[in-house]
Parts: structure tokens; C-alpha cells; sequence
């Protein structure tokens, strides 16, 4: 894909991030579905490194300035932020780099997200004061039924937007930088 | 120049400034026990700044008020957790959530006063001044442009699926409804950016977005600044 096309795609996944999880509050399905996951993981294994960890970065910054969800204190925007680096840069290096099978990738990748959301919550519980432990598991449970959903979506979702963009004569082109 | 405009002409940049400031501020502030009235004190100031730099206030403390009902619910379980499982004993407890809470409040409404109550547009040509990396920039101006439409195709298909279920159905179904609906629309997305790269394509887009809008620094800014600052860390040191 070109540079700019990237940019794009990467811009439309970014939207969905921040858009995504409004519409799942609206309807009662909430945060443990992970909606602003969903893009920000499809652009791991889509775009180009750059594109897709700045995507991953910028929409839980994004959505915490246009809509004040997640909060910044306590700071989960900011543990937001390190998820979405991980749900980037795993893809791209298994799936992208060293042709891991999508299944396996996404499993891989699962594993580092909550691993690190663990961590990040733990540390910042304990920076708070609050029951750590408790926290942590709280937040690595909460999300198994959104998990479940990624694994239902994405792996087929991958194969078939990376077979229309190989199809699109204006998406396919080759990187001119 | 009356109140009203003064709001409409501070620099995105001031704002943004004024918000980190409060953050780091507030962080360091503690709450607890006898520090109550500085809570009060940083929020009626806010207050002021938000009746001094907003034109629509009803609308926009309407808005305000339903944003922060998250918070609410997130307050509630943290106090929760505390008041269950904390090993700290009871006086403790009570003073390591009044921090939180009034932190949590305080930086929310920091937030909504300089940055989430206000037009992102110039928030991002802010960035751009400041030179932020060139991928942040493009993606941030296509994710704020097309967030504004998917938010409302978004919300009327989540309504639409909401409306034509009747009673409660399996947890499995659940999933299969919503892991369909979220492909159709990811394609459906694919499919549009193609037809957005070729638009843009067409009017010369070389992977470079411009602003039009134009803004400098004024002195105002910097009187904001100052006072602000100026009487924010009175009360911290007092």
C-alpha cells in the first residue's frame, strides 16, 4: 500500500476506535465486548509499522480528548495507550514480518495485551492505593467476553479486507517511501 | 472586546498548555483530609473559566454533566473495591478515596474546560505547529473527520439492532449478532476508503493534509496563562 493510502485506512480505523465504543455504550454492551480493540488490532495486521502503532497510540488519546472516556485519571487512557502499542506491534511483526498463521498470531498477541494490561493495572493500583491484585484480575477477566468477539472477527475479517485491498487497483500499490 | 469573545479567540495551544498544567498540578495536590477546600477552590475556579471561555454554557454543561456519569459509575466500583477488599484500615480507606475521587473530578473537568467542550479541528493544526510527527498529524485529521460520521451510522445501526430484538437472547447469539454486524460495516469501511483515497487522489493529495485555519499566540494568551497559573498555585502552596 502506499504511504498515504496507509494514512487513510489508518485514519478510518482510528474513527471507528473512538466511534466504536459510543455506539456499544449506547446499546448497553459496554466495555467488556472491547469495542475500540477491534480497528486498532485490523490495523496491526494491515498497515505498516508507523501507521498502525501511531493508530494504536493515538485512539484511546483521542477518544479521552473528544469524548473524556477513558479517563485520564485514573490512567487508563494511558494504560490504554500501552494495549493499543502491543495489539500493533505484535501483529505486524508475526503476522506482517514473519508470516505466523492469523490464528496463532492473534492468540500471541491476546496474550501480550493482557499480560501488559496485568501489569500496567497492578502498578497503577498500587500507585493508588488500591487493592492491586484484586484490580488486576478484575481487568483481565472483564474483557473474556470482548475476546471471544476478536477471535470471531478478526481472523476473517483480516483475510477478507487483505483480499479486497489486493483487488482494489487504487489501495494496492507499492510503498513509495 | 466583551467575555463572550475573549472564549473564542485563546489559542488551542493555550488551552492544551492550561490542561497539562492543571493535570500535573492536581496530581500533586493531595486531597485528603484537611485539603478538601482546595478541591473546591480548583473546581470554582474552573468554573469561572469555563463561564469566562464558553458561549453556549447551558448546552455545554449539559453535555458535561453526561459525560462525567461515567465517572460516577467508576468512582462507585474503585469504592467498592476499596471498602471490600483494602487492607488499609477504615480512616485510611476513606482518605485515599476522597483523593481519588476529587482527582479524578478535577482532571475530568480540566479536560472538558480546556479541550473536550471545544472544536478539535485547531486542537490538531496545535499539534501541527508544534511539529508532532507527520503520521500522527494525517492520522489524527482523517480519524477526527470521519469519527464525526461514523459516530452517527454507528449509533443508528447499534438503535436499528437494538429495536428488532425482542426479550434476551443466548450469550453466544449475542456475540454472532454483533461480531456480523462489526464485519459488514469493517468491509463496508474498506470499500469507502477506496472510493475516498480515489476522490483525494483526484484533487492532488500527495499524502500532506494543510490547515486553512490560522491562529497566533496573542498576548491575551499568555495573560490567561500567567493568571491562571498564578492563582492555581496559591492555592496548591496554601
Amino acid at each position: 500500500m502506499r504511504a498515504s493510502s496507509d494514512y487513510l485506512l489508518g485514519g478510518l480505523f482510528l474513527a471507528l476506535a473512538v466511534a466504536l465504543p459510543l455506539a456499544f455504550h449506547l446499546v448497553g454492551l459496554g466495555s467488556i465486548f472491547l469495542p475500540m480493540f477491534f480497528p486498532v488490532i485490523l490495523a496491526g495486521y494491515l498497515l505498516r509499522l508507523r501507521t498502525s502503532m501511531a493508530v494504536g497510540l493515538t485512539a484511546p488519546l483521542l477518544s479521552a480528548l473528544l469524548t473524556g472516556m477513558p479517563p485520564f485519571y485514573p490512567p487508563i487512557c494511558f494504560i490504554m495507550m500501552a494495549e493499543g502499542l502491543v495489539l500493533t506491534a505484535v501483529p505486524y511483526v508475526l503476522f506482517q514480518k514473519l508470516k505466523v498463521n492469523v490464528w496463532l498470531s492473534l492468540a500471541v498477541t491476546m496474550a501480550a495485551e493482557r499480560f501488559v494490561l496485568f501489569l500496567a493495572v497492578v502498578l497503577a493500583s498500587m500507585w493508588l492505593d488500591l487493592p492491586a491484585g484484586v484490580l488486576g484480575l478484575a481487568s483481565l477477566l472483564e474483557g473474556i467476553p470482548g475476546i471471544i468477539l476478536i477471535f470471531l472477527t478478526i481472523p476473517l475479517l483480516v483475510i477478507k479486507i487483505k483480499t479486497r485491498i489486493g483487488l482494489s487497483p487504487i489501495l494496492n500499490q507499492e510503498s513509495d517511501s | 472586546m466583551s467575555l463572550r469573545e475573549y472564549s473564542v479567540l485563546l489559542d488551542p495551544r493555550t488551552r492544551f498548555v492550561s490542561f497539562l498544567f492543571c493535570l500535573v498540578l492536581f496530581l500533586v495536590t493531595d486531597f485528603s483530609g484537611g485539603g478538601l477546600w482546595k478541591f473546591a477552590a480548583f473546581f470554582l475556579m474552573l468554573a469561572a473559566v469555563f463561564f469566562l471561555t464558553y458561549e453556549r454554557r447551558r448546552g455545554s454543561f449539559r453535555r458535561f454533566v453526561r459525560l462525567s456519569l461515567y465517572l460516577f459509575s467508576l468512582l462507585l466500583f474503585l469504592g467498592l473495591v476499596l471498602l471490600v477488599f483494602s487492607p488499609l484500615s477504615g480512616r485510611a480507606r476513606l482518605a485515599g478515596f476522597v483523593d481519588l475521587a476529587a482527582k479524578t473530578i478535577l482532571v475530568f473537568a480540566a479536560a472538558y474546560v480546556f479541550i473536550i467542550g471545544h472544536d478539535f479541528g485547531p486542537l490538531i493544526k496545535a499539534f501541527y505547529l508544534w511539529r508532532w510527527p507527520q503520521v500522527i498529524i494525517n492520522i489524527l485529521t482523517f480519524g477526527y473527520r470521519y469519527f464525526l460520521i461514523f459516530e452517527e451510522e454507528l449509533v443508528s445501526l447499534f438503535r436499528a439492532r437494538k429495536a428488532r430484538r425482542i426479550g434476551r437472547r443466548p450469550f453466544f447469539a449475542e456475540l454472532k449478532t454483533t461480531g456480523s454486524l462489526l464485519e459488514s460495516f469493517f468491509l463496508r469501511t474498506v470499500d469507502r476508503s477506496e472510493k475516498i483515497y480515489a476522490a483525494l487522489i483526484s484533487r492532488g493529495y500527495e499524502g500532506r493534509l494543510d490547515f486553512l485555519t490560522d491562529f497566533r499566540l496573542a498576548g491575551r494568551d499568555f495573560v490567561f496563562f500567567v493568571a491562571l497559573a498564578v492563582l492555581f498555585l496559591a492555592v496548591r502552596v496554601s
